[in-house]
């Protein structure tokens, strides 16, 4: 065979060659490495959008129904929800609570803050709204969690396993936004708000008046009573419920229907009913010579077809395209009764009461008058409210105000539980927080340790 | 390495050259042992000369010239054993004669990963083949089932008895964490794909594509177990190759085509139940409740038998389809029940048909086939299988050139049932329900509270007048003929081959693959299913497309007769793409017309693609030297599209493997060791990341709670945000490494052949999504992160008891052992590979890949009782379990691992029986251990359906209860007493759905059971008919005729339908059963006429 050395050689130098050529290779597997299915940046607007949707998702879904079970607005019935409702707690349970708040919230709206200010000209009320939100959001987190982490949080560039910030530097923080996002809008008051997806539409005074409300939140979280009273003062105003920020709903399923909706009626039928629900309960009892309970109650509440009391999915509180609280009004005024009357400005008090009362004849019975107006007499011998005293009473109205969201909870573990004939679901301890998230727990060491119990309460309100 | 080959070339030519003065002749005759026939151009040898000679056509040879004194002398002929014998030569002429034995393992030929033959005697790694004609044996219809059992080391896990369904098949252990851990699949030297798309804990099993292939098509199997065999294949051989030979023609006499007709026929059956009990009715509490999800309710046999008390008022009442009214029954006096395991199953049927021809000369050769399979299932409606495949191959041979063509066409359409944990899955229903619930009707017209009659309702023993939207559970008859899975795939694989040889040392081949399908498919949900009570559809085609071409150069040198070597040069360009659209849609606005998008309210269309592509340059360099040492080296190096900016795309994968035939050595005697072999090797290949994983995308969608209610930003004037997962620029390849050492034995003529593997597998940053904090910004980052080893032992056994003209018999055996560890898991503590919370298969530092991780009994010595547990009245109780006050024992807090699904060793037997044209062959499969959970048994024990639940037993004394209730003495109750430590005390029925009795309420540990199984695979009679008198009466070659038994016997502790399921198909998680559809075993028929 005329098989030479020289032309072994010749080979094994070919072969060498080529493995020592990348381009070889390369040239055939170069610009592959593009994701047609997704891109990898998109503009300030677009992220907006996602970040508010995001920071919604999480007032109004899992953590919502969560806290309405804890303030036993709503009880759990079947599956893991029965247990939650039994106080028994997993971390994993908060999961994707704190993965909506974080991940899909806070980051969001920080991007699309970023993205504005980098504009040539930076449009000031899309920064204060992202700041409102984010505020919105990272308040409810504290209010939930206690310490959590937020100056370093979502700066994966810097650092992967975020401090925990004390609540009360959250707190701090999250109204100092508050403040800066006023004092923009109330500088550019005439330009709207872009790309706003809730029942605003846009209004930038609306959305100041909004921030005023939710600096009145926090404030009362960290029991600033007056301080909060002057925030409220300047809050929502309009008693027709123009003014409170709702996240609106439709009728694509899985898309944008109400959460409570989709939740109890395609995705978990049955586990979140009201068999067991102290807010049902007392609004059944809570009819009165000048208070009609009976409207409000069938809003949040009906009974099924089998007999058990249910959430109200037809044309009530959660119905399909029913638009979802998250800073009302009522709240607001509710805020200003309760640091009235805790400042023994007893009129003051019964004047925010009455507000409500207006506000709330106008969304559930706009025809006739099931809240007559209250008087200091009401609560003496005779009056409608005779047995309590006005604070009690503004406990017991707030508690009733607040049915289904968040706030709810925040405010019955601000106030003991104390709201007449609250009891807990069992055992003799109510429950005072969210636990931390197992995810987090798993990945960042700077989870509290030991990690808070569920009867632990936030420091804020220990 | 050259060098060394041209002076070890260069020693043996000057050693040649040694002259003697005296000299002598040697003749003599090689015959075949066996039959006696003489050998015509055996090599003869005298051993340590040049001297040689070969046989003439009458088998005689003659050497001169021999020194005179004591000489070897070597035969070797292919095809036979070589032979030595010592013979003294003197100065005349000397006769030896030699006999030369043949056996079936002789000279076996195997297919290299680069699609060429090769000899399997000069292997250096371990190489399992199965033949074509042992895949078709089994009766199986889907070609890696057909494998269970035949090789050692590769471990089949079938998903459930749905026709066509997916089989998990991995060789040896998982090398990777959360990727493929299946191996790839190679028909006639081109890739082709094994996907399995859209399995989950519920819907319907899916297909593995690999299945497409029509069994009767393939020659033979080829397996390469690991990266010392397979590296030659790169990034995407680290969990091994497959290598799959098509049939191709044969030449024939004169102008004689081939036709052979094969008809098969077989009745499937349910091959196992769950045992549900029949004893007591729906309710609780010992009471009749209709409506009610429990079956705690009074003692059947207890009730009167008469007429059961019917409440018709409206609201309550509705029609059946005949028109007669009924209304919901509130006293119950019927003792009647129905076998809800039964009812919705049949006898399944499945033909198979297939023609082919075939022919050829030295020219040329050519084989056309086709084929059908039709197969309805055990269950009774929409469950079936249709597979219609045409395949095709030619070649033809020019002077130095050889082109081929093989071009395979399928047509696959199946309809699937819904199974898992789905509340419109048919087990979950069917077992759940209670012994006397009737389920038919299934549809009523439904009488409501205003006297309207509402139409068609969904009647279930949830919602017993069709009163709800919603039957909480679906009726299993009505999902089985109302919900719709259906899938059409059209496939066509092949491949072109031009093989050409410019001089008799090179030879240069292309050959150029391409792989298409499209999978269409659709799933209905009419109104009023359980699952979507506002009807939902979903549309979507799944489509695959993978083109691969391989040009390879060959060169050989043979230096001299005792050194030779060959140097391959190959460049390989591979492109695949996916695409899958379509859209989801819910809330059906004309509810007969369900299968148009625009007819539902919500749409939600989806669509993702992607393309990789990858390209190697690769070389083999072989060499023999003596013909008893063979060494091979092979390096690839491939770059792919799938890697980051701040990485080298580029990789490079060695192997090297050596084999030496010992027994060739003089010293060893050929009468008792007829052949032996001892090999090593080593290689690394690797597996590359998923695609588009390198960068962060923003992208629009839904933001869901985890308990699937969510908000879409689309709704919302449109929203990006970013992903949840961070891009990782710096991903490269996962690496797995290999060494194994083996040898091959054989014994008496070959009679016995015993082959050892020794190996050892580690893979090293292997790619896996990384939790990450998720107040970072990312819950997860794909990252380098993992590492975990496999070690393991595999041996085959084959004996030929009897070897004679009339009567043959055959015993063969495999085993092997895999230990699997996972040695780095990136700080996390567990990630879950697929099942539930309760219980998750998972990968756990430290532990066996894919253990069982869930919920588990509190052991004092783990989670020691606090002091206010202790003032509680919490005791210790036997096992180191926890008891509560009344004495029950307690869930821990903490999940843990509760199983190991791994098998301890798995094993095949068999044996082939053959006298005369009659031929008895069956298939034992062993497993030995490997964990099972049975939480369809955990829900059962829920809901008091489970065949268990049917204890009646009297007090001796008062009992507590779980719960703190009494039981008084001289009670009889449905229970049982134990004692967990703390004293006997009553297990009643709310220890099961409120206590930790059952899996819903309490942990999942104790319905882990041992999954071990032996099983005949088959069993099966063949008689072919093929006397010379019958072939010249008929002018056909043969007609054979079979029966065969499929999975007929077995034999295993597992209390659920098979220990031999997987909820997620052929999910990397395995060990989970939680109502999977169940298996089946067949008698299958079948004739096939040759001519």
């Amino acid at each position: 065979m005329n098989f030479t050395k020289a032309k072994f050689l010749g080979i094994v130098l070919l072969l060498v060659g080529l493995v020592g050529c990348d381009s070889i290779t390369t040239s055939f597997t170069d610009g592959y490495s593009e994701n047609p299915n997704a891109p990898t940046d998109a503009p300030a607007n677009k992220i907006f959008v996602a970040g508010q949707v995001g920071t919604m998702t999480f007032l109004e879904s899992h953590s919502a129904r969560k806290a309405s079970m804890y303030a036993q607005y709503f009880s759990g019935e079947d599956r893991q929800y029965r247990s939650i409702f039994h106080y028994n707690v997993t971390g994993s349970d908060n999961d994707s609570g704190w993965f909506i708040a974080y991940v899909r919230g806070l980051t969001n709206l920080r991007l699309a803050r970023a993205k504005y200010k980098e504009r040539k000209v930076v449009p000031e009320n899309q920064v204060a709204a992202t700041k409102i939100l984010e505020a919105m959001l990272m308040g409810q987190v504290t209010a939930l969690f206690g310490d959590v982490p937020f100056t370093q949080a979502i700066k994966s560039d810097s650092t992967v396993t975020p401090k925990y910030d004390s609540q009360a530097n959250v707190y701090k923080h999250v109204n100092q936004l508050l403040d800066e996002a006023i004092s923009t809008l109330s500088n550019n008051s005439s330009s709207a708000i872009s790309e706003d997806v809730t029942t605003l539409g846009g209004d930038p005074v609306k959305w100041m008046k909004v921030a005023y409300t939710l600096k009145a939140r926090h404030l009362m979280h960290m029991g600033k009573y007056s301080e909060a009273l002057t925030a409220a003062q300047n809050g929502i105003d309009a008693t027709d419920g123009s003014g409170d920020m709702k996240m609106p709903h439709g009728s694509q399923q899985g898309r944008n229907q109400n959460l409570y909706y989709n939740f109890t009626q395609v995705e978990r039928t049955g586990y979140l009913q009201a068999n067991f629900s102290y807010a049902d309960t007392m609004l059944a009892m809570g009819n009165n010579s000048k208070t009609d309970e009976s409207a409000r109650r069938a809003y949040y509440y009906s009974t099924s077809k089998s007999g058990d009391r249910v959430l109200n999915t037809t044309d009530g509180f959660a119905a399909e395209t029913q638009a979802f609280p998250l800073v009302t009004y009522l709240e607001n005024q509710l805020i200003i009764a309760e640091a009235e009357a805790r400042n023994g400005n007893n009129q003051n008090a019964i004047d925010a009461l009455n507000n409500t009362r207006d506000y709330l004849d106008i969304k559930f019975a706009p025809a006739t008058d099931n809240y007559q107006d209250l008087t200091l007499l009401d609560f003496q011998a005779g009056g409608a409210y005779a047995n309590t005293t006005i604070l009690q009473h503004v406990k017991n109205w707030t508690y009733l105000g607040l049915i289904g969201e968040i706030e709810g909870y925040n405010f019955v573990r601000r106030i003991d539980y104390d709201v007449d004939g609250l009891t807990p679901v069992q055992g003799s301890k109510f429950p005072q927080r969210f636990v931390y998230p197992q995810t987090e727990r798993n990945t960042n060491p700077n989870v509290p340790d030991p990690a808070p119990g569920l009867f632990d309460p936030t420091p804020e309100n220990k | 390495m050259l060098r060394k080959l041209l002076i070890m070339a260069a020693v043996c030519l000057v050693s040649a050259g040694t002259a003697f003065a005296q000299t002598g002749t040697i003749t003599g005759t090689v015959t075949d042992a066996k039959t006696g026939e003489a050998l015509p151009g055996a090599n003869v040898l005298v051993v340590g000369t040049s001297n040689g000679a070969a046989t003439n056509a009458q088998g005689k040879y003659e050497i001169d010239n021999v020194p005179t004194g004591t000489q070897t002398v070597r035969v070797t002929f292919i095809g036979y054993n070589k032979a030595t014998k010592k013979v003294n030569v003197s100065s005349g002429t000397v006769e030896l004669n030699f006999k030369l034995s043949s056996g079936v393992n002789l000279n076996e030929v195997v297919v290299s990963a680069l699609g060429f033959k090769q000899q399997k005697d000069e292997l250096g790694t371990s190489q399992a083949q199965v033949s074509g004609k042992n895949i078709t044996k089994s009766g199986e219809t889907n070609l890696v089932e057909g494998l269970s059992g035949q090789a050692a080391g590769v471990n089949i896990t079938s998903s459930s008895g749905d026709p066509g369904a997916a089989s998990r098949i991995v060789i040896r252990g998982a090398n990777t964490i959360t990727g493929n851990n299946e191996p790839l699949f190679v028909i006639d030297g081109v890739p082709v794909y094994n996907s399995s798309i859209g399995q989950s804990v519920g819907g319907v099993t899916q297909q593995s594509r690999i299945n497409d292939l029509n069994p009767e098509d393939i020659e033979s199997v080829e397996v390469l177990k690991g990266p010392s065999a397979s590296a030659l294949w790169g990034s995407r051989a680290a969990n091994g190759v497959v290598l799959i030979t098509t049939k191709s023609g044969s030449a024939t006499q004169g102008d004689k085509v081939n036709i052979s007709v094969t008809s098969k026929y077989s009745i499937d059956e349910l091959n196992k139940t769950v045992d549900l009990q029949r004893k007591y009715g729906q309710g609780v509490g010992g009471s009749y409740i209709p409506g009610m999800f429990l079956s705690w309710g009074d003692k059947i046999s207890a009730r009167s038998g008469q007429d059961n008390v019917v409440d018709k008022s409206n609201g309550n009442a509705y029609y059946t389809p005949d028109g007669t009214k009924h209304g919901l029954i509130t006293q119950k006096n019927s003792t009647q029940t129905y076998d809800h395991a039964r009812e919705i199953f049949h006898n399944g049927l499945k033909a198979n048909n297939s023609v082919s021809l075939s022919g050829g000369s030295e020219d040329g050769t050519f084989r056309l086939s086709v084929s059908n399979l039709t197969q309805n299932g055990i269950i009774l409606n929409n469950s079936d299988y249709d597979r219609t495949t045409l395949h095709g191959s030619a070649s033809r041979n020019f002077n130095n050139l050889t082109a081929k063509v093989n071009v395979q066409y399928t047509d696959v359409s199946s309809n699937r049932i819904q199974k898992g944990s789905n509340v419109s899955g048919l087990l979950l229903g069917a077992y759940r329900t209670p012994p006397d619930f009737n389920n038919r009707p299934y549809t009523v017209d439904y009488v409501a509270g205003n006297g309207s009659i509402v139409p068609d309702r969904h009647r279930s023993f949830r919602n017993p007048v069709g009163g709800g939207v919603s039957p909480g559970y679906n009726n299993p008859l009505w999902t089985i003929n109302n919900d719709k899975n259906h899938s059409r795939v059209k496939r066509i694989q092949g491949n072109t081959e031009l093989s050409y040889d410019p001089t008799d040392w090179l030879n240069i081949t292309h050959r150029l693959g391409i792989d298409t399908y499209s999978d269409r498919r659709y799933a209905v949900f009419p109104i009023y299913d359980a699952s979507n009570p506002s009807g939902a559809l979903t549309e979507r085609e799944i489509s695959q497309y993978q083109l691969n071409s391989d040009l390879i150069a060959k060169a050989s040198h043979t230096f001299n007769e005792n050194f030779s070597g060959s140097l391959t040069l190959g460049w390989n360009l591979n492109h695949r793409h996916y695409d899958n659209i379509g859209a989801n849609s819910t809330d059906i606005i004309l509810s007969s017309f369900n299968r148009s998008i625009s007819n539902y309210n919500s749409k939600n269309p989806f669509q993702n693609r992607s393309t990789v592509r990858t390209s190697a340059i690769y070389s083999v360099v072989d060499f023999n030297a003596y013909d008893m040492l063979y060494l091979e080296l092979t390096g690839r190096q491939e770059s792919a599209s799938t890697f980051g900016p701040q990485t080298d795309a580029t990789f490079f994968y060695p192997s090297g493997n050596i084999a030496f035939q010992f027994s060739k050595l003089d010293i060893f005697d050929d009468s008792i060791l007829s052949f032996g072999k001892l090999r090593a090797s080593y290689g690394e290949a690797g597996v590359q990341p998923p695609a588009y994983r390198t960068s962060t995308p923003f992208n629009q969608t839904t933001y869901a709670s985890g308990w699937g209610d969510g908000l879409n930003p689309a709704e919302y004037g449109g929203g990006f945000g970013r992903s949840f997962r961070a891009g990782n620029p710096k991903l490269k390849v996962e690496r797995t490494k290999e060494y194994e050492i083996g040898g091959n034995f054989r014994f008496f003529d070959d009679r016995v052949e015993l082959d050892l593997t020794r190996y050892w597998t580690k893979t090293e940053d292997a790619i896996l999504g990384v939790d990450r904090a998720p107040s970072s910004g990312f819950s997860s980052q794909t990252a380098n992160a993992a590492s975990l080893e496999n070690k393991g032992v595999e041996a085959t056994l084959n004996i030929d008891l009897i070897r004679s003209n009339n009567f043959n018999w055959k015993l063969h055996g495999t085993w092997s052992k895999n230990i699997n560890t996972v040695t780095s898991l990136a700080g996390a503590k567990e990630i879950g590979l697929a099942g539930f919370t309760s219980a998750t298969s998972s990968a756990i530092l430290n532990h066996q890949y894919g253990v069982i991780f869930g919920n588990q009994w509190r052991r004092a010595s783990e989670f020691p009782l606090s002091s206010a547990e202790k003032s509680a009245g919490y005791t210790v109780g036997k096992n180191d379990r926890v008891l509560d006050k009344n004495g029950f024992p307690v869930a821990a807090d903490e999940q843990g691992i509760i199983g190991n699904p791994n098998p301890d060793w798995r094993a095949g037997i068999g044996s082939t029986i053959n006298f005369k044209n009659l031929t008895l062959d069956f298939l034992f499969d062993i497993k030995q251990g490997g964990d099972v959970w049975n939480g369809t048994k955990g829900a059962l024990y829920f809901f008091g359906v489970h065949g268990d639940q049917t204890w009646e037993t009297t007090a001796q004394q008062d009992l507590t209860t779980y719960g703190g209730g009494t039981i008084k003495k001289g009670t009889t109750f449905r229970g049982y007493v134990k004692d967990f430590g703390a004293g006997p005390v009553a297990v009643t029925e709310s220890y099961f759905y409120a206590g930790p009795g059952s899996g819903f309420t309490g942990p999942a540990e104790p319905f882990v059971e041992d999954g071990g199984f032996v099983r005949l695979r088959r069993i099966r009679l063949d008689y072919s008919i093929s006397s010379k008198r019958f072939r010249d009466a008929t002018g056909l070659r043969s007609i054979d005729l079979s029966v065969t038994g499929r999975n007929v016997f077995l034999l295993t502790d597992y209390s659920g339908i098979d220990p031999e399921t997987n909820l997620t198909g052929p999910s990397n998680g395995f060990g989970l059963d939680y109502f999977n559809n169940p298996s089946t075993r067949s008698w299958m028929f079948g004739i096939s006429i040759n001519y």
